[in-house]
């Protein structure tokens, strides 16, 4: 990790989901929405999701930050949209952000990285 | 110089290291370095303890270091107090003064650049000692070019206790007309808390001429070890207070029934303190002086000015506080648009280039200045024109790689 080209937040990927989301905005009638803060730098970010018998039918999230926390919230609602499936959106972990993101993070990036997780898992506490 | 240093040596990302952030820590040099292993290798015995030869020089070279600080800065030795750091200095001064002092009615005047360190104790005092507090803190605002707005002081000052100030904004680089503060704030009849822990390190202190009451700065800060900070206190003021934490250490006699208390300082060091950290702060302290202080301002004041020079060419660069560099410490904010702090700092880590990032402890100048957040470099001696256009070199090229690109 260390000349340009490798692996790194200018990552194309990165920058498509953090600067220009296709799932970025507010859902009209949420099952659920969840907003967190991230301590560090007071960035905040919103996760909506409606569900279905057990189904997640839309999801979107909202909220200022950094490329980071951006792109991943934008990844995890395009996962969260391809699984459905809400006992297998429960299992969703640490590993699955990382994994979607595909690059390398520091120890104070990760908390960037875990926002829209940890709204998430905030948000089935809720859900009835 | 630089040799000095021994942490400069490494490669961060296959690149030397180019320290932009010493208003959170200093580098330490490898005369202080060498200072705390001497200590611990050959003489350290607890302090004002021990009868035997290597107490006594423990104590010794403890208490030679008080001596430094207070030269220093221009004081007496028995001045001094060691505390862990500016904030528990402050924290002291708000328990031990402030207890007893601010009472119903009283009035405190901060501004909106403190550090959270000079906000938050004199919060939590008010919350604690009187309802309705808000009535009772008086902020000092900033002006256009992020310098304090004083021209309402002299109706502010009326019925205020305390004025709690920083001498050096760490965001704004402002440095701060403490002497005319001070003066003005005797004349009510008001004590004067001066936050110094980005001026001490960075420029000549002298507590007489400026005149106030209270001074405190951290040892890390100016090449010393964490864990040891200084709380000046004028002695008048120090007789009369009653001690901090209570223990060892700071007792002249004490049966099960009760205890009188040491003088001050020693009254306030309640416990084994620092020694090694003393010690080490002690070496900062020669390495300081051999420089000079005037020299250590001038060589930050140049890179400064070097340094705003170079950054407000970039487009779409804001740099926050004085445009001049005789107005500001060797501190400098600013943001690129639209790009987050977090993220500029992060790629500027990839060039090797460390810089601080986020509110630095101070969130009500930030939410002053309508930022969430913003970049900071901070200079030091080991600092120079090259690690400067490094700085700008690599903040124009995360400004190529972060343009905005729409397929």
């Amino acid at each position: 990790m260390t000349e340009e080209g490798t692996m790194d937040l200018t990552q194309e990927i990165i920058l498509q989901h953090g600067r220009l989301s296709p799932y970025k905005g507010k859902l009209e009638n949420p099952t659920v929405k969840v907003k967190l803060e991230n301590p560090l730098c007071g960035d905040s970010l919103r996760v909506d999701i409606r569900i279905v018998k057990d189904q997640v039918v839309d999801a979107c999230f909202s909220g200022e930050g950094c490329l980071i926390s951006q792109a991943a919230a934008s990844l995890l609602v395009g996962e969260i949209l391809r699984v459905k499936n809400l006992n297998k959106i429960k299992k969703f972990n640490e590993e699955t952000v990382f994994k979607l993101l595909g690059i390398s993070l520091t120890l104070s990036r990760t908390q960037c990285a875990l926002l829209s997780l940890r709204a998430l898992k905030k948000a089935f506490k809720i859900i009835p | 110089m630089n040799k000095d240093f021994p942490i400069l040596k490494q490669k961060i990302n296959g690149k030397n290291l180019v320290y932009l952030d010493s208003a959170a820590t200093s580098l330490k040099p490898k005369q202080v370095i060498e200072a705390v292993a001497d200590c611990c290798r050959s003489y350290l015995a607890n302090v004002h303890r021990g009868i035997y030869q290597l107490s006594e020089k423990s104590t010794q070279e403890y208490e030679s270091v008080r001596g430094k600080v207070a030269k220093l800065i221009n004081a007496s030795p028995d001045e001094v107090i060691f505390t862990k750091n500016t904030t528990e200095a402050i924290n002291l001064v708000a328990k031990v003064w402030g207890e007893a002092n601010i009472t119903k009615g009283s009035k405190i005047i901060l501004s909106v650049m403190e550090h959270h360190s000079n906000l938050v104790p004199w919060q939590e005092l008010m919350r604690q000692q009187v309802t309705g507090n808000r009535q009772q803190r008086v902020v000092l605002d900033i002006n256009d070019k992020g310098e304090l707005d004083l021209s309402d002081l002299d109706n502010k000052l009326k019925g205020v206790s305390l004025v709690a100030i920083t001498h050096v904004s760490n965001v704004l680089g402002t440095i701060n007309p403490v002497k005319e503060i001070t003066q003005k704030a005797h004349q009510v009849g008001a004590l004067v808390l001066v936050d110094g822990a980005q001026a001490v390190p960075h420029m000549k202190v002298d507590v007489k001429k400026l005149g106030c009451d209270f001074y405190v700065f951290s040892g890390h800060k100016m090449l010393g070890p964490s864990g040891v900070g200084v709380l000046w206190v004028k002695k008048e003021i120090a007789d009369k207070l009653p001690p901090f934490l209570t223990g060892g250490g700071m007792v002249s006699e004490v049966t099960l029934e009760k205890t009188s208390f040491a003088e001050a300082p020693h009254k306030f060091e309640a416990g084994t303190p620092n020694i090694e950290g003393v010690i080490g702060l002690g070496a900062a302290i020669d390495y300081l002086q051999k420089l000079g202080m005037d020299k250590v301002r001038q060589h930050e004041k140049a890179l400064t000015e070097y340094a705003l020079k170079k950054l407000s060419k970039i487009d779409g660069l804001t740099i926050y506080g004085p445009k001049e560099e005789e107005k500001r410490g060797g501190i400098i904010a600013f943001n690129l648009a639209g790009i987050h702090p977090h993220d500029v700092a992060s790629l500027l880590d990839k060039d090797g280039i460390a810089v601080r990032a986020g509110f630095h402890c101070a969130m009500p100048v930030h939410q002053r200045l309508g930022i969430n957040g913003s970049t900071r470099v901070s200079f030091y001696i080991y600092n120079s024109m090259e690690d400067i256009d490094k700085l700008v070199q690599s903040l124009e090229k995360i400004k190529r790689k972060l343009s905005f690109r729409v397929k």
